[in-house]
């Protein structure tokens, strides 16, 4: 549990830089006096038969915020010959100007249609499960496990180039040295089940953080189920 | 029944696995690697000292490596911190720097777009370590920062 707590705390900030290289070397239509002409939004209204390119006008690195998983958007600081400017809302996008930063809005549609593609490419977000132990025992798991490892092997089996963590953790009964063995050796009893499933054992990393990442906080020697257990994230 | 039936198979193969098994505080052996690939379509190219390296899902993805994708390509990453990257068509990508410690969550992240797109959505070092994950362009410099929040407290 306090695995999903800490990736549910976590920052999810997504962001997109587009430099000029995107974009095709475009022409652009200019008027008299050789100015780029800008629509109302101050783009320059592209020709594709112009004669000239406007080096004013070639399109602006930019970046924009997207809202996180929790629908609320990050923050970043966009930093451009020593000044910086601070993008705090989701669906705002700042580009540098000839004059400096230009912050304006872009609709979640139009972010869906013109980068909807990439943003279908990103990885799927790490997956955490967590598998409890009988007290004092390094092999025998609660009855509850079982669904859990059905669970953990449908997400494995649903991902490319699948990476699992494993982190065994004990409760305050014992001592440490006890506790950092204990808290290995149910990482590997659930790496071997793991492997027994058809898992390929190279996929599979497993540490022991002994009685020291309680889920709940107890004293010295007090027997807490919720800390007996190996936490697991598919990655 | 169930509890039984994984005890039995965990008592089968406690020989045979091969997974080692360590206090680690750090991920151990990983080396240069920052990540992998897991999101690859189209062609993508990594360019790794000056050797390049036709890309597939799974790969390693390296420090230093500059990531190349073609055109109607894609290259989805994730970082050993749950940074999740994703470079669209005609992209040149550079891993500049990464460094991640599991226990603290400390370390750093560079990169670098030379040109293209780049979706990016942070992992755990942009909450931990904030002013150490850096996204550059030619024009700018993207800090990112993890949401922030005021507390108040008033007592009794």
């Amino acid at each position: 549990m306090v695995e999903m707590r800490k990736f549910g705390l976590a920052a999810c900030i997504t962001f997109f830089a587009l430099s000029p290289g995107l974009a095709n070397a475009e022409s652009y239509w200019q008027n008299s006096s050789g100015s780029p002409i800008q629509d109302s939004n101050g783009v320059c209204v592209i020709a594709s038969a112009a004669k000239h390119v406007v080096a004013a006008c070639k399109p602006a690195d930019r970046i924009i915020l997207l809202p996180g998983d929790n629908g609320k958007a990050g923050a970043v600081l966009v930093t451009s010959k020593g000044t910086t400017h601070r993008l705090d809302q989701a669906y705002k996008t700042v580009s540098i100007a000839e004059g400096g930063f230009s912050e304006k809005s872009v609709s979640a549609g139009k972010v869906k249609s013109e980068f909807g593609q990439l943003l279908n490419a990103l990885p799927l977000p790490v997956a955490s499960f967590t598998v409890k132990f009988v007290s004092g025992s390094a092999t025998e798991l609660t009855p509850e496990a079982a669904a859990v490892v059905t669970q953990l092997l449908a997400e494995v089996e649903r991902r490319d180039a699948p990476e699992i963590r494993l982190v065994g953790h004990t409760d305050t009964v014992g001592g440490l040295l006890k506790n950092d063995l204990l808290s290995q050796q149910r990482a590997q009893t659930v790496v071997d089940i793991l492997i027994n499933y058809g898992l390929a054992p190279g996929v599979m990393e497993a540490t022991g953080r002994g009685e020291r990442e309680q889920v709940v906080a107890t004293a010295d020697n007090v027997s807490e189920a919720a800390n007996r257990r190996v936490d697991i994230r598919v990655r | 029944m169930l509890k039984v039936k994984l005890l039995g198979l965990t008592l089968l193969t406690l020989m045979a696995s091969n997974v080692n098994i360590a206090l680690a505080e750090v991920l151990p052996s990983e080396g240069k690697k920052a990540g992998t690939f897991k999101v690859i379509s189209g062609s993508v190219t990594a360019s790794r000292n000056n050797i390049l390296h036709n890309v597939k899902t799974g790969d390693s993805v390296f420090i230093g490596d500059l990531i190349i994708t073609a055109a109607s390509s894609f290259a989805g990453m994730t970082l050993y911190d749950n940074t999740r990257l994703t470079s669209g068509p005609n992209s040149r990508v550079v891993i500049d720097a990464f460094s991640f410690n599991t226990t603290t969550h400390k370390g750093e992240l560079s990169a670098s777009l030379d040109k293209g797109s780049l979706a990016v959505i942070s992992g755990q070092l942009a909450k931990a370590s904030p002013e150490k994950v850096v996204f550059n362009t030619r024009t700018m410099t993207v800090g990112v920062r993890g949401t922030e929040f005021i507390i108040e407290a008033y007592g009794e």
